[in-house]
C-alpha cells in the first residue's frame, strides 16, 4: 500500500491498533530509537480557491518520531499531542520502507480498518447532510 | 542518543567561533559521542549535518555510498538532494572520488553581488587536522599569520582561490577530521600553501 493511503488511515485510528501493528514488528526485529517523540510546530501551507496563491494558514503542534531498523529510517508525525501514537507509526514506517515480509500483514489490518473508516465517514456525512436546510420550503406561502 | 536543541545549539556556537577564528581548531568530540548512528561518514559530519540543514535548504554529498547517506541525511533533516551547482551545502567525504571532488567544488555556487551569501559552503573530511601539507593563513580573525596542515585535494589551494578570487562571491570551506577537530575558511581568509 502506498504511504500516503497507509497513512491517512494510520494517523486516524486509535493506540491499541497501532500499538498491534508495531508489535508484529517490535517483536522480531532490533528497532533503535534515534529521535524520541517530541513535539514541533508545522506551518500549514494552503493554497487559496480565488487566485491559487500559496499562503500559511497557521500554525500546527505535531508529534514527531524517528527509528532506525537496521539501516532504515522510519519517520512517525501526526498531528496533536500523541507521544505513544507518533513512536508507532515510525515503526510501522520503518517496517514499509525496509520491506519486511510482515508488511503483507500489515497491509490486511490496514485495509480492514481503511472500510471501517470509510462507512463511519459517510454514516457521519449523511447526518450532517440530514441537518441540510431545504430552501424550497421557505418559498411557500404562510397560509393564514 | 543525541539532543536535538542542547547537542546542535553547543556544536554551532563552536561552528561560529570556527568561522570568526579561521585555521584555529576546534573539537566536537563531546557532541559527537551522543551519536549512536551507524553512518558512511564521521559522526561530526552528522553533527554538522543536523546543524545546518533542515527542509529549507538543499545540499549534495560526494560518497561511494551516495544512496544510503542521501537517505539517511534527508531522512533525518528533512533537506533535499540537489545538483552541485544547486546546492546550499556540498559534503565532501573522505573516501568520495577525488575528481567528483574537484567538480563539486568547481560547480558550486559562488552567489551573487546582490546575494553574495546565496554561495555554497563545502564540508570537507580530512584524515587529520594536524598533519600534512603546510598552509599559511592570513587575514580577518588572524592575528599574524596561522599555520595549519592538512591533506586534502591535489590544487585544492589553487581552486578554492579559483572560486573566490571576485570577493564578495566565493564559498566557504569546513574541515572535520577524525578526531572530531573542526577548522573554517571562510572566503575572507587569505590562503598560501608552503612546504609541500
Amino acid at each position: 500500500m502506498n504511504r500516503k493511503r497507509r497513512t491517512e488511515v494510520l494517523v486516524k485510528s486509535d493506540l491499541s491498533f497501532l500499538k498491534k501493528l508495531s508489535a508484529l514488528i517490535i517483536d522480531k526485529y532490533e528497532v533503535k530509537e534515534i529521535e524520541t517523540p517530541n513535539n514541533g510546530l508545522v506551518m500549514i501551507k494552503m493554497r487559496d480557491s480565488a487566485k491559487k496563491n500559496l499562503f500559511y494558514l497557521g500554525e500546527i503542534l505535531v508529534t514527531e518520531c524517528k527509528v532506525m531498523i537496521g539501516k532504515v529510517i522510519g519517520l512517525g508525525i501526526l498531528k496533536g499531542d500523541y507521544k505513544e501514537k507518533s513512536y508507532h507509526l515510525a515503526v510501522i514506517d520503518a517496517a514499509y520502507n525496509a520491506s519486511l515480509e510482515e508488511i503483507n500483514l500489515l497491509d490486511e489490518y490496514i485495509e480492514a480498518i481503511e472500510s471501517e473508516l470509510k462507512s463511519q465517514y459517510t454514516k457521519d456525512i449523511n447526518n450532517i447532510l440530514k441537518t441540510k436546510v431545504d430552501f424550497n420550503t421557505l418559498d411557500e406561502e404562510v397560509k393564514a | 542518543m543525541i539532543d536535538l536543541v542542547q547537542d546542535t545549539a553547543k556544536s554551532y556556537r563552536k561552528l561560529l567561533d570556527s568561522f570568526s577564528r579561521p585555521g584555529e581548531i576546534f573539537s566536537l568530540a563531546d557532541y559527537t559521542k551522543n551519536i549512536d548512528i551507524e553512518t558512511p561518514f564521521f559522526d561530526s559530519t552528522l553533527l554538522i549535518s543536523y546543524i545546518l540543514l533542515d527542509g529549507e535548504v538543499s545540499y549534495n554529498i560526494v560518497n561511494p555510498k551516495v544512496r544510503e547517506s542521501k537517505d539517511l541525511i534527508s531522512r533525518l533533516t528533512y533537506s533535499n538532494l540537489k545538483s552541485f551547482e544547486q546546492s546550499d551545502y556540498i559534503f565532501l567525504t573522505l573516501h568520495g572520488d577525488q575528481e567528483l571532488k574537484k567538480e563539486a567544488i568547481l560547480q558550486s555556487k559562488v552567489g551573487s553581488f546582490e546575494n553574495p551569501h546565496k554561495s555554497a559552503t563545502i564540508i570537507c573530511e580530512v584524515e587529520s587536522l594536524f598533519e600534512g601539507d603546510s598552509y599559511i593563513f592570513k587575514g580577518p580573525g588572524i592575528k599574524t599569520q596561522n599555520k595549519i596542515q592538512l591533506n586534502f585535494l591535489n590544487d585544492w589551494l589553487k581552486i578554492r582561490n579559483f572560486k573566490n578570487k571576485e570577493f564578495p562571491l566565493g564559498i566557504d570551506m569546513i574541515f572535520i577530521d577524525r578526531e572530531d577537530n573542526l577548522m573554517s575558511i571562510p572566503r575572507t581568509t587569505e590562503t598560501k600553501g608552503c612546504n609541500k
